[in-house]
């Protein structure tokens, strides 16, 4: 042991110390780290990571990581730390060792520059029909949630400003003020509503094992204080305020060697995460994914049908624009397509002056998409099962006189519909689950309700579970059905 | 009625199938046309029937007249002449989503919009008549092949058709079920009907036709009586074709 130490250090001495690996996410928005035109990678959270390397003589490297899965990441080993404007609070200090804070936030409340109806998140919720857009498993989230006001929840801050700008589908955003700072304040079409309110820490996360390097970046983390680089760091982002005082005021967050959450998380939510409380929620999105899987199956097949008959009987023209619309829906993601219409959509309108509002819901907008695209794969089942129905069929009935479209409508279509069905209702099991990419355009169905409950409560496996038998005990008894309409129809095949 | 069919000629791509071919059906008489596979039997039913285009020629069934036509602007389901003419198929081609009745009752109901009392009392009056009135609630899947093309003769009979074409009828059926088919057909030409068929079932023309036609690459080689044509031919191709389906 001992005739090891001095090994270790010459080791040490000899090569290069490893860098740290940090994780963040650059697409959250700024301030905190993100993607500049012309700069690269910058953000306050940056600076102060170059500032911390040179405080511990050790390089860090940025990992670039889902803000939703950085408490699992960490815990998996995936990075040393993790740091990207996270906020100190119960449920995450029961899994992670969070350092000594670097920054305290405030929420700010931003309205549309023109907003008369009210300035304050109470005023928010006296007016019937707003909506307040926010980040997923932010406190932003929550206190909103706690204050039982409509929400719209996005996965960057740049999405909820520009929803709020040029859509209109929210009233008001409640996020960070380190983002209001950096969308708002320049935007000349948004206002800040009221006062900064509700106080936090952002703190870097570690692995609760990791307390030695943990101990290590607190003492980095005091010597900027001490040295006022972070304050120069923050009064350069603009970020630095009256609040920031109390960061170099260490007793505050002595006691046990890290901040008390309870003492200094105004938000925190005293009930706790039971089965009762997270069920209601689950159902809730349980029933937005069974509204939106039947409307957008039913205009599948609404569109499906014409196309598949444009397809096989119509003039060469309608003939090759039915294809082009197969091809076209077949072949682009439908993650893509519901972007553009949620998204694309509403820039569309404005950039082309356009007086209508195309701001569609998001709710309208994953119909819309995930129905725009399975019409693709109806339109090709109907076709081929109207194409597999025997020739035999079409002379039979013109040989009894009947005409080209009574025959389709009662001979061939009935026939049909019968080969297609087993098709048919695997693609409808297939966009059951499919919805859960309608979470992009911040509907909040079943799997988007399971991301924003386990990234409050942390508890990714028990809800995981519960989601999917939430899935289970509706595609199952689907899949049942399509196989018993097999049989039940079977008997009248020849 | 009768079918006046005069220098019919039908090429597939460059194929002939039907050469200049001529043949007459009188009114109430029943004709049976014989010949190798690939001789035109079928391609000629199917013209007269308007399933099929013809290049040249005419075709003429009691006042309704067919014209040659060009293929691609062709349309099975134009054609005139099926008000006046039934065709029963060689595999049936019942409509298999539907009941035995429904079958029937579909083409009165929809084509000739007949009251729905009256589509089934016609459809059971025609079920009656081939014997399956009893099976009028059957789906095509349960019934063996025999009942299936007595279905598929009623299902023809219910747009009170002049004329009769039957390709093949008994093809696909076991022999011993071959019978109750040709029985219905018998009974049919009693009643006046003037049937076409194309059969290879020699005991039935002995038996039952006025006038039997050996086709061959798409031209009639040689018609007349069954006894003449079965039994005597003057063209030897006939007797060697007769021998090879009777033994």
């Amino acid at each position: 042991m001992i005739l090891q130490i001095p090994l270790m250090l010459l080791l040490a001495l000899a090569q290069p110390p490893t860098p740290l690996i940090w994780a963040a996410d650059e697409e959250g928005g700024a301030p905190y780290v993100y993607r500049d035109n012309k700069l690269g990678r910058v953000g306050f959270e940056l600076d102060i990571i170059n500032a911390l390397a040179e405080e511990l003589k050790r390089p860090i490297e940025f990992k670039q990581y889902a803000f939703d899965s950085l408490i699992p990441g960490l815990l998996k080993g995936d990075f040393d730390f993790a740091m990207n404007g996270l906020e100190i609070n119960q449920e995450r200090q029961e899994k992670i060792r969070f350092s000594k804070p670097y920054y305290i936030y405030r929420q700010q409340l931003v309205t549309r520059a023109d907003e008369k109806r009210f300035n304050t998140l109470l005023g928010c919720k006296n007016t019937l029909g707003t909506i307040v857009g926010t980040m997923d498993g932010t406190q932003a989230e929550r206190l909103l949630n706690q204050a039982k006001i409509p929400i719209r929840t996005y996965s960057s801050s740049t999405e909820a400003y520009a929803d709020l700008v040029s859509a209109g589908r929210i009233d008001a955003v409640f996020l960070d003020l380190p983002m209001a700072i950096s969308y708002a304040l320049p935007n000349k079409r948004l206002q800040f509503a009221g006062k900064p309110t509700a106080r936090g820490f952002y703190a870097i996360g570690f692995h609760p094992k990791n307390e030695t390097l943990a101990k290590e970046v607190d003492a980095a983390i005091d010597a900027l204080k001490t040295n006022g680089k972070l304050r120069s760091i923050l009064v350069k982002w603009n970020l630095w305020d009256e609040c920031q005082e109390e960061l170099s005021q260490g007793f505050l967050f002595e006691e046990e060697g890290r901040p008390n959450a309870i003492t200094h998380s105004i938000l925190e939510e005293n009930q706790a995460w039971t089965i009762n409380r997270y069920l209601p929620l689950l159902l809730e999105g349980t029933w937005v994914t069974i509204q939106l899987t039947l409307c957008s199956f039913a205009l599948a097949l609404v569109l499906g049908l014409p196309l598949s008959l444009a397809r096989l009987y119509g003039a060469p023209w309608l003939k090759s624009l039915a294809l082009l619309y197969v091809e076209f829906f077949r072949g682009i993601p439908v993650l893509l397509l519901l972007f553009f219409l949620y998204f694309g959509l509403p820039a569309i309108a404005e950039s082309s002056g356009l007086n209508i509002s195309l701001a569609l819901s998001p709710f309208i907008a994953a119909t819309l998409g995930l129905g725009l695209n399975y019409a693709a794969y109806e339109a090709e089942n109907f076709r081929a099962s109207i194409q597999s129905v025997p020739q035999g069929q079409w002379e039979a009935a013109a040989s009894l006189g009947m005409g080209k479209t009574l025959t389709f409508r009662r001979i061939i279509l009935p026939q049909a519909m019968r080969i297609a069905l087993p098709t048919t209702t695997n693609d409808l099991v297939a966009l059951f689950k499919d919805t859960s990419i309608a979470s992009v355009v911040a509907l909040v169905e079943l799997n988007k309700q399971y991301q924003i409950l386990a990234k409050s409560s942390l508890k990714f496996v028990e809800l995981g579970l519960i989601t999917a038998l939430l899935y289970l005990a509706l595609s199952v008894p689907l899949g049942r059905l399509a196989r018993a309409l097999e049989k039940k129809l079977a008997p009248e095949r020849r | 009625m009768n079918i006046k069919a005069h220098e019919i000629c039908k090429t597939f791509g460059k194929r002939p199938i039907l050469d200049g071919l001529t043949l007459e059906v009188p009114s109430g008489e029943t004709v049976v046309i014989i010949g190798p596979s690939g001789s035109g039997k079928s391609t000629f039913l199917r013209c007269l029937n308007g399933l099929q285009s013809i290049d040249s020629g005419t075709i003429q069934v009691g006042d309704h007249k067919l014209e040659a036509s060009n293929e691609k602007r062709f349309s099975p389901f134009s054609s005139e002449i099926r008000k006046v003419q039934g065709m029963i198929f060689q595999d049936f081609n019942l409509f298999p989503h539907m009941s035995v009745l429904g079958n029937v009752t579909e083409a009165p109901a929809r084509v000739l919009k007949h009251n729905q009392a009256d589509a089934r009392a016609l459809g059971f009056e025609l079920l009656k008549k081939v014997g399956l009135e009893s099976h009028a609630n059957h789906y095509p899947s349960q019934l063996s092949g025999g009942q299936k093309q007595r279905v598929a003769i009623a299902r023809a009979l219910a747009m009170k058709p002049k004329v009769l074409l039957c390709d093949e009828v008994t093809s696909s059926l076991d022999p011993e079920l071959k019978h109750e088919v040709l029985d219905v057909l018998e009974k049919l030409k009693s009643e006046g009907m003037t049937l076409l068929m194309v059969t290879h079932e020699i005991g039935f023309a002995k038996k039952a036709a006025d006038k039997v036609v050996f086709l061959a690459e798409g031209k009639v080689v040689e018609e007349g009586p069954p006894q003449q044509i079965l039994e005597s031919p003057e063209n030897s191709r006939i007797r060697t074709f007769i021998s090879k389906l009777m033994s």
